[in-house]
């Protein structure tokens, strides 16, 4: 009977050593290379990651995911619930469709968009001037800076969070909302007493994924922003790429400085998963 | 007052996301000065973009193939009887959220260039790397369907009528499966077809994916650039529509 146990246990040994191999070793590597400058064992890449313009860029990479993060929960949060108010079916499902599509739309096609629509001769710009004869970049705005950033994160940001919140949003009864008035309260006292309750953890665990995703977007970040806006990942980007001399060891420390606060996101966003239960989750549709 | 409220969210959350594709696609026709749809005309006779295409359509496959094999049956068995093991393998598969795409570039490079894994410059890697990026959506297609669909009760009566585990998930298990391994693998497809960092950094631009050459072509030709761009986003659009459809189909079985 033992026997037959181990050797059903073997059906686990592909995916584990899938990850070892391809997640788990190459993480371990990057351990042992940024404590290492090529001979011997230093911290002199985690002393140099933790300060200039690399404790700068954290500092930037952080308040600009955060923000991203909140303007996705906000965004998102009153989507979805515009979404399951919305009596239409073939417009909720077609929007959750279009969601998952806009929240892998990234990249350089995603940068190139936005030139396109709010860049200097982009046709939101120009429809801007005709309409109200100001020009777009006269009043300030520019899309490679922090606000521009924003906007394009937003893009994709708040799809995902739809995406990631409409299970949880759907598990709320529109009978409790009557409830709640039948029995006197007003609609504040619904959200804060029925609806808060139920989709915090939903909201907290979507805000972390949120930040994550937005602390990790590289190619997208550099093609709006390029090196006017210092970022991690940019960073990271142009240590492996030999636009200065090629640092492995300095890169290895920034890739594991940010792995653990993406890992520490994710750690948030599993755990309040596990709070909101399986009905709840999100993810389904995404792409 | 609440109707309203309703309204102006919705409208402005599609403009929101249909504004810059509109951009886009205007680009696409107006971006030499006067109405034309030579970059479009120009892409589909471009055997570089017929290339690139079938690339990353070997890669995708590829990639969805060694999710379906690797990551199904390990899921399916713990499901059944390693609730702990399947917790283990849950909390591994979202390892792609922690190890961001610019970082296991960065990784791959360095410990898969030497023997006895010398894979970095060659695709090799890539299907490896896009099912670990795609194994979070993979898995919870997997065990999302695997709940609907109350396997453990036709398991254990295969069981108790004398087959094997492997017959059961084979023969009985596979086929109600099939939609939850369908939208996962048109997942995992997705997120191949349109990755790009890894593709880059591994092969060191030595293997031309579509997301490669829209990368290569937006230097050289914008607007041939910008039409694939469109291109993709219209195939990724299809193949969203092709999960829900599949998703739909497995409620109206359960209605």
């Amino acid at each position: 009977m033992k026997s037959k146990s181990m050797l059903s246990l073997s059906i686990f040994i592909p995916i584990f050593a899938f990850v070892a191999l391809f997640a788990i070793y190459p993480a371990i590597g990057m351990v042992i290379g940024s404590f290492s400058n090529g001979s011997h064992a230093t911290l002199a890449n985690y002393k140099s990651a933790l300060q200039g313009q690399y404790l700068s860029a954290f500092a930037t990479t952080s308040l600009l995911s955060l923000e991203g993060a909140l303007i996705g929960i906000v965004g998102g949060g009153l989507v979805t619930w515009a979404l399951t108010r919305s009596r239409l079916t073939w417009l909720q499902s077609t929007l959750t469709a279009v969601s998952s599509v806009m929240a892998n739309f990234a990249g350089l096609p995603l940068a190139v968009a936005f030139m396109a629509t709010l860049g200097t001769s982009g046709f939101v710009t120009i429809v801007f001037e005709f309409l109200f004869g100001k020009n777009l970049t006269d009043l300030g705005f520019n899309l490679a800076s922090a606000t521009g950033l924003m906007i394009v994160y937003a893009t994709f940001l708040v799809p995902l969070a739809v995406i990631l919140l409409l299970p949880a949003v759907h598990s709320i009864r529109s009978e409790w909302e009557e409830a709640v008035y039948t029995l006197g309260g007003s609609i504040w006292r619904y959200i804060r007493a029925v609806v808060l309750p139920i989709l915090t953890p939903s909201l907290v665990g979507t805000f972390a994924l949120l930040f994550a995703n937005a602390f990790s977007s590289y190619v997208t970040a550099y093609a709006i922003a390029g090196g006017s806006i210092n970022l991690i990942p940019i960073q990271i980007g142009y240590l492996i790429d030999g636009n200065v001399t090629m640092n492995l060891g300095l890169g290895d420390a920034l890739a594991m400085l940010e792995m653990v606060v993406l890992g520490l996101a994710v750690v948030v966003f599993l755990a309040m998963q596990r709070i909101a239960g399986p009905n709840k989750r999100g993810g389904e549709g995404r792409a | 007052m609440h109707k309203w409220f309703v309204r102006i969210i919705l409208t402005l959350f599609i403009l929101q996301m249909a504004l810059p594709v509109f951009g886009l696609v205007l680009f696409t026709f107006e971006g030499g000065g006067n109405f034309s749809v030579s970059p479009y005309t120009q892409l589909f006779t471009d055997s570089a973009f017929w290339s690139a295409c079938l690339q990353s359509l070997v890669i995708s496959v590829l990639s969805v193939a060694l999710a379906i094999v690797l990551i199904t049956p390990a899921i399916w068995y713990g499901y059944m009887y390693y609730p702990q093991i399947l917790r283990v393998i849950e909390g591994f598969s979202f390892i792609s959220f922690v190890i961001p795409a610019v970082v296991l570039g960065l990784a791959y490079v360095q410990f898969f260039s030497g023997p006895p894994l010398a894979l970095a410059g060659t695709p090799a890697l890539l299907p490896f790397a896009f099912t670990l990026l795609g194994m979070p959506y993979y898995v919870q297609a997997i065990l999302n369907r695997l709940r609907l669909m109350d396997a453990k009760t036709y398991h254990d009566a295969a069981r108790s009528l004398g087959s094997s585990a492997w017959r059961s998930l084979l023969q009985i298990q596979a086929p109600l499966l099939r939609t939850g391994i369908v939208n996962g693998s048109i997942l995992v497809f997705s997120m191949g077809a349109g990755e790009f960092t890894i593709t880059d950094l591994t092969t060191g631009g030595s293997y031309t994916t579509l997301p490669v050459y829209i990368q290569v072509a937006f230097g050289n030709t914008p607007l041939e650039g910008s039409a694939m761009a469109v291109f993709s986003i219209v195939i990724s659009a299809l193949l969203v529509f092709l999960a829900m459809g599949a998703f739909g189909r497995k409620r109206r079985e359960y209605q």
